[in-house]
């Protein structure tokens, strides 16, 4: 394979080296190493593409493999570089010339290829954890267990259930959107599905659920499998199309972001471009869409029960999406005290599969933001994404702090029910 | 490098503070200064003074040249490896040691970023004031190896009026301690003698420095000029009219539609051939008095409308834009040459059309945004490095640029330093007796000449030291 | 003819004339050449550097009483009659002089070019820029300029091998080599001759003034000061002077008019029964007045003592009490602002060794303060014991090899400086 077709070589010009990635880096903080920064990959992946170093060489797979695709690099960056695409091209270059070996080539395509692509497995599966964790199993299993011990327990399968695949509007009704279920949100965040509903439907918005959709493919295309991303979001597009030309409301960040970057990612495939471009344009963070339609009455809805509010900026809903003012905005129409969290917008960790994939790393990371929780002092952690919110359960507990965390959708509905008995 | 000497490295440093691989050296090649590169042998990361002169004592065995190295922003090649070196690099030393708010100082070790310092200070109402364009990146440490400015040392002046104290790594490896914290030390000044020596005479590895109240006051204007020329009589006359704002920058247009472009987008008129970004600081009454007469000159120059910034965000705003201006130019090539000269405050105008009619001339695409007040121009040319020919043009350019300069009475650089970019140019300004003497006392700090070897010296005048005895 | 006769002879060559100086009261009168032109003064060294002669580079003599007694020296070189200016650029704020020029002469033509000189040293009719340059002497307006070392623009400095060479140069902002002038500053002649000075100027006030009121107690006078210095405006010069019957704080003013009158009215508000003056009778008492005046003139050994700002607070009173301990009498001058303490031991302590055991005991107890203390117009005899500028400072074998490079032979006499440099 030719080095220009592993990495996005016209993208690596735009960078000029002025360096002012560094500070916003998780891995370059972690390290202080300038291959484990976006100006130090970005003059790996050039120097790939010109040939001087091998798109093989170890290291520097371990250095793209390092990084989180946090992409908070790219909302300080003055050139515009679009580290996000440049990352998942490259990621994409490695899998195609650095076969993995056994164990991973197999996990993956279980990942990947069953679970993220079917409802009944990914059901199941998740019905396997949670059994390993209630029944304590996963402990037995050392280290291959050590994630699910570590991560919060999956919900009961009631909790689990599917979502209506349309809830009417409650009261007057002003419309009608369409909204992502997700694959691991519906597995271990029901209750924020539910509570998103509730909101748009509380609002006066219908609510439909796609049909047999599983998954928007973002996993994929964060982890270097591009074909399979792109074939998850023809699914997608196709899923969402038979709900009419609606808003798409996505209560996780990560898909947002993604669902939002279809026209990239189907760039080159004339028959979908202009669908997907389409598509893109009528996807709506939870946020974005309700700041906009929320109703006068929540007003001061909300009283002190949920103590003090910090909000997390999920990197791919600020340094994705550049949605940073509608969640802050919303949870302050609420009522509710709520402070700036420190250096809200570095990521906690999460990053998708990523802490999983290296739970050390992924722990250091987020000792910075435990930090920053305990210094604001507040009671309860929103966020928008659900890997960033289990990352925040599993790690307060881990580090002892006692702030429960929630989603945006869930402090709204709060407030809703308060506002309207 | 021998891997015995890798893990006697690794013994003092541990497995991540020495990077070794040729994959990761890589990333190392060069610093801001993209033109030139040179693969290091090993790059080496300590966690504290103390880890740097046990490293620095092996080095000092093995009779390695080092290379100091902050963030790697520097824009004249001051931290390029030269062959087979060591780079020691100071991002793992990044804490803030001490803000002694009472007596307006803190102690912060090397590698601590410019802003983190000013947002440390920022808790007790002062600020650090030198503000380089890349503050959010660049080290104190290698604003100490350069001397750096800013846009605020119109001001308060560049680093060396701000440092207080330093801790040295030497050359063999001893740990010089000079942070007993003076304005106005006895004996020679040894801390003012370092700030600017571009890593040639040891590694700084803890720096004191003064802290500045934050201003009651500050204000944020920006005019807007329909030419470049009347933008820079603007800045002569507010000199000659003896106004003391705190800062004076000019953008050209084609400064302002990259800067638009990018998400440091603060509002400059894109049809505007240039902007003149004034701050002035202080006492309501001070601020009012500084603004008035300024606003004066502005319109008198042919300002076709003056905005204020009416909050901090909006001031924060029109800095971020000049301040991401450097990184914009990413949009316009795939290559940035930065130039940085500095010019009488009286010839503003008449040097920065000599700039644009020698790349002109030369055919190169030229950008100024630049520290008018200070006289300190940066004519910027955007380039594609793998154009040979191009980069002999803006090659070509640069030096012209420089000897119109220096043939004005200006100077080779006002804040990026001399290293490997304006070496040769050196002789323009100094004699080789000037320039023997900076040797002569670059020998008492470092006798071997290991210390970021080949740099700021013209090569002719370190071929003549090189026999000369080592001091008894 | 004698060795000196001859070497006279010789020096008279090159220069004209011969005369004749004393480097302190008590020490053999040396012969002193004054050369014309920066080209006389290369000769003169480059006769010294072959001939194997010592000399010391003098200005106009007014702080000789600084240094220790110098080791052999054959003959003295004064730069007093380095009259040119080089260069004065109004518009620019610059001003390139050679080093005989007086300060008042200096100043005098800076004010014609509407510019303020820093530093704004006592008896400036006595001292040339070369002088104070070269001794460091800031003045008491350190407290809005900071000290002079940071407006020396540049120096031509006549080194050992009798080169005139330049460092730093005549702008504003430079970094072009390393700042050598910032080494020639303070080393009061015992590294080269500083032929020539360019200096960065200030604008000259619109409006002056000063500001004066009385404390009983050095207490009260202090805490005075610390208030008028943490308002929120740029004074100039702030002493407290020890008078008959208590203390005198003097507060200088100056800049734009509405901004000095602003000043003034808050600094009356913190001061009770103040008086003041205001333009040239401002200036004047603002010279005339000050201790630093009267000791400038003194011919009494003098200590002068530095620490960080707020220890003078401490440092002080405990300078105070020692001084009444050892019943010494003398004028005694404050800068709270830039934390200087000048004492002058007019009478009391006659007896060198007690002198010197009064100042050792003195140095020890300050250090702990971190406080340094200098001693001026020392007599020859307290001097075997004590180097006037303190105890050797960390980094002296660094300024002794700075010194053995630039000056392998020994041309410019050693043993007057800090540490025998």
């Amino acid at each position: 394979m030719r080095p220009l077709e592993v990495v996005d070589y016209a993208k690596s010009l735009d960078c000029i080296h002025c360096g002012l990635c560094l500070r916003t880096c998780p891995t370059y903080q972690l390290t202080g190493a300038e291959p484990s920064s976006p100006r130090g990959r970005i003059y790996l992946m050039r120097a790939v593409a010109e040939g001087q170093l091998a798109a093989t060489d170890p290291q520097y797979l371990q250095e793209l493999d390092f990084c989180l695709a946090c992409r908070h690099c790219e909302s300080v960056c003055p050139a515009g570089v679009r580290f996000g695409e440049m990352i998942e091209t490259a990621r994409a270059g490695r899998e195609r010339t650095q076969p993995r070996g056994f164990l991973a080539r197999t996990a993956r395509r279980i990942g990947f290829g069953t679970l993220l692509r079917s409802r009944v497995w990914l059901s199941l599966a998740a019905s396997a954890m949670r059994f390993a964790q209630v029944s304590g199993a996963a402990r037995l299993l050392g280290r291959l267990g050590r994630p699910l011990v570590e991560m919060p327990t999956v919900p009961a399968k009631a909790e689990r259930a599917p979502l209506p695949s349309s809830t009417p509007a409650v009261g007057t009704r002003r419309g009608e959107v369409a909204m992502l279920e997700g694959c691991a949100m519906r597995e271990l965040y029901g209750r924020v599905n539910r509570a998103t509903v509730e909101v748009l439907t509380r609002i006066g918005f219908e609510t439909k659920v796609p049909s047999g959709h599983v998954c928007c493919g973002a996993l994929h295309a964060h982890n270097g499998e591009l074909a399979g991303a792109r074939e998850l979001a023809r699914s997608t597009i196709e899923h969402f199309e038979r709900c009419g030309a609606g808003p798409i409301v996505v209560n996780s960040a990560g898909c947002g972001a993604h669902m939002k970057a279809y026209a990239h990612l189907l760039r080159d495939d004339a028959a979908w471009r202009e669908r997907a471009d389409r598509f893109s344009a009528r996807v709506n963070d939870f946020s974005e869409f309700v700041a906009a339609e929320l109703p006068m009455d929540v007003q001061g809805a909300l009283g002190r029960e949920l103590g003090t509010l910090a909000y997390d900026d999920p990197c791919h809903l600020c340094h994705g999406q550049q949605v940073r003012s509608q969640p802050r905005s919303l949870l302050d129409r609420t009522g509710a005290a709520r402070v700036e969290l420190p250096d809200s917008e570095s990521c906690c960790g999460s990053a998708g599969i990523y802490s999983m994939l290296r739970p050390d790393d992924s722990k250091a990371i987020f000792e910075k933001k435990a930090a920053a929780l305990r210094s604001c002092g507040a009671d309860t952690l929103v966020t928008a994404n659900p890997g960033c919110h289990m990352q925040w359960e599993a790690g307060l507990a881990r580090e002892g702090v006692k702030a429960r965390v929630l989603h945006v959708a869930e402090v709204v509905a709060a407030a809703l029910r308060q506002a309207r008995p | 490098m021998r891997r015995e000497l890798i893990d006697e490295l690794l013994a003092v440093l541990g497995p991540a503070g020495v990077i070794h691989e040729p994959a990761r050296l890589l990333a190392y090649e060069c610093d801001g200064l993209a033109l030139l590169r040179q693969r290091p042998a090993v790059v080496l990361l300590p966690r504290s003074t103390e880890e740097c002169a046990r490293a620095m004592r092996i080095l000092h065995r093995e009779r390695l040249p080092v290379v100091g190295r902050g963030a790697g922003t520097g824009l004249s090649g001051g931290a390029t490896p030269v062959e087979g070196c060591a780079l020691v690099g100071f991002a793992r030393m990044r804490d803030v040691l001490e803000v002694n708010a009472a007596e307006r100082y803190a102690r912060v070790q090397a590698g601590v970023v410019n802003i983190d310092l000013t947002l440390a200070a920022e808790k007790h109402g002062l600020f650090y004031a030198p503000d380089p364009s890349s503050q959010a990146a660049c080290t104190i440490g290698g604003n100490v190896g350069e001397n750096s400015g800013g846009p605020h040392c119109f001001k308060h002046g560049a680093t060396t009026r701000h440092i207080l104290g330093l801790v040295i790594v030497r050359d063999d490896g001893s740990i010089l301690d000079l942070s007993l914290p003076s304005a106005d030390p006895l004996g020679y000044d040894l801390v003012g003698l370092f700030v600017g020596s571009e890593g040639m005479f040891g590694l700084a590895t803890e720096i004191t420095v003064r802290l500045v109240p934050v201003p009651q006051v500050t204000e944020t204007l920006l005019a807007i000029f329909t030419d470049l020329d009347s933008a820079c009589d603007a800045v002569s006359d507010a000199i000659a009219a003896r106004l003391e704002p705190s800062a004076l920058e000019i953008l050209d247009r084609l400064t302002i539609q990259a800067v638009e472009a990018s998400v440091f987008a603060a509002g400059y008129p894109k049809q505007a051939d240039a902007v003149l970004l004034v701050e002035a600081e202080g006492s309501e009454v001070e601020v009012e008095a500084t603004l008035a007469p300024l606003r004066a000159i502005a319109h008198k120059r042919g300002a076709i409308d003056i905005r204020r910034a009416r909050s901090a965000a909006e001031r924060k705003q029109l800095w971020a834009g000049r301040k991401g201006a450097f990184g914009a130019m990413g949009r316009i090539a795939p290559d940035l040459y930065v130039a940085d000269v500095v010019v009488p405050r009286t010839k503003l105008r008449e040097l920065v059309a000599a700039a644009t009619r020698i790349a002109n001339d030369k055919q190169v695409k030229l950008a100024n945004v630049f520290h008018a007040g200070d006289g300190n121009l940066h004519p910027n040319i955007s380039y594609d490095r793998r154009d040979a020919d191009e980069v002999r043009r803006v090659l070509e350019a640069s030096d012209e640029i420089v000897r119109c300069v220096v043939a004005a009475g200006g100077s080779l650089s006002g804040e990026h330093g001399i290293g490997l970019e304006k070496q040769e140019f050196m002789s323009l300004v100094f004699s080789d007796g000037d320039l023997r003497a900076m040797c002569d006392v670059r020998r008492a700090w470092d006798p071997d000449g290991r210390l970021n070897p080949g740099k700021l010296i013209p090569v002719h005048v370190c071929r003549e030291m090189r026999g000369t005895e080592r001091p008894r | 003819m004698s060795t000196l006769e001859q070497l006279e002879a010789r020096l008279a060559r090159v220069c004209g004339s011969v005369e004749v100086a004393r480097l302190r009261t008590d020490v053999e009168p040396l012969p002193m050449v004054a050369p014309r032109s920066v080209e006389e003064t290369c000769e003169l060294v480059r006769l010294a550097a072959v001939d194997k002669l010592r000399v010391v580079p003098i200005g106009r003599g007014s702080k000789l009483g600084w240094c220790s007694t110098p080791g052999h020296v054959d003959f003295a070189l004064s730069t007093r009659n380095l009259q040119r200016i080089v260069s004065h650029v109004p518009d620019d704020g610059t001003i390139t002089v050679e080093a005989g020029v007086g300060m008042d002469e200096l100043s005098a033509r800076c004010r014609a070019g509407g510019h303020f000189l820093t530093p704004d040293v006592p008896l400036a009719a006595r001292r040339s820029i070369g002088g104070v340059v070269a001794a460091g002497e800031s003045g008491a307006d350190r407290l809005r300029f900071g000290p002079v070392r940071h407006h020396v623009l540049g120096t031509r400095t006549v080194l050992a091998n009798g080169l005139a060479t330049r460092s730093g140069g005549q702008l504003v902002k430079n970094v072009t080599g390393f700042d050598l002038h910032r080494l020639y500053c303070g080393s009061h002649g015992t590294l080269g001759v500083i032929v020539e000075v360019s200096l960065r100027l200030f604008p000259e006030p619109e409006h002056e003034l000063r500001v004066t009121t009385r404390a009983s107690e050095l207490a009260d006078a202090l805490s005075l000061a610390r208030r008028a210095l943490a308002l929120p405006a740029r004074i100039v010069s702030l002493s407290i002077e020890r008078t008959g019957d208590g203390f005198e704080l003097a507060a200088r003013l100056f800049g734009l008019r509405d901004v000095v009158e602003a000043e003034q009215a808050a600094l009356l508000a913190l001061w009770p029964r103040a008086n003041t003056q205001s333009g040239a009778a401002a200036r004047a008492s603002s010279e005339a007045a000050s201790a630093r005046q009267r000791l400038a003139l003194s011919a009494h050994p003098a200590l002068r003592i530095a620490c960080l700002p707020l220890r003078l607070d401490v440092v002080a009173p405990l300078v105070q009490r020692a001084l009444a301990d050892a019943r010494v009498a003398g004028a005694f001058s404050l800068q709270p602002g830039i934390a200087e303490l000048d004492v002058e031991l007019a009478a009391g302590l006659s007896e060198a060794s007690a002198l010197a055991a009064f100042l050792r005991s003195l140095r020890a107890t300050l250090a702990r303060h971190g406080a340094s203390l200098a001693l001026r117009n020392a007599p020859r005899t307290a001097l075997v014991e004590l180097d006037p500028f303190g105890d050797p400072a960390s980094g002296l074998d660094l300024m002794r090899s700075i010194q053995r490079c630039l000056d392998p032979e020994g041309v410019f006499a050693t043993g007057r400086f800090h540490g025998g440099l």
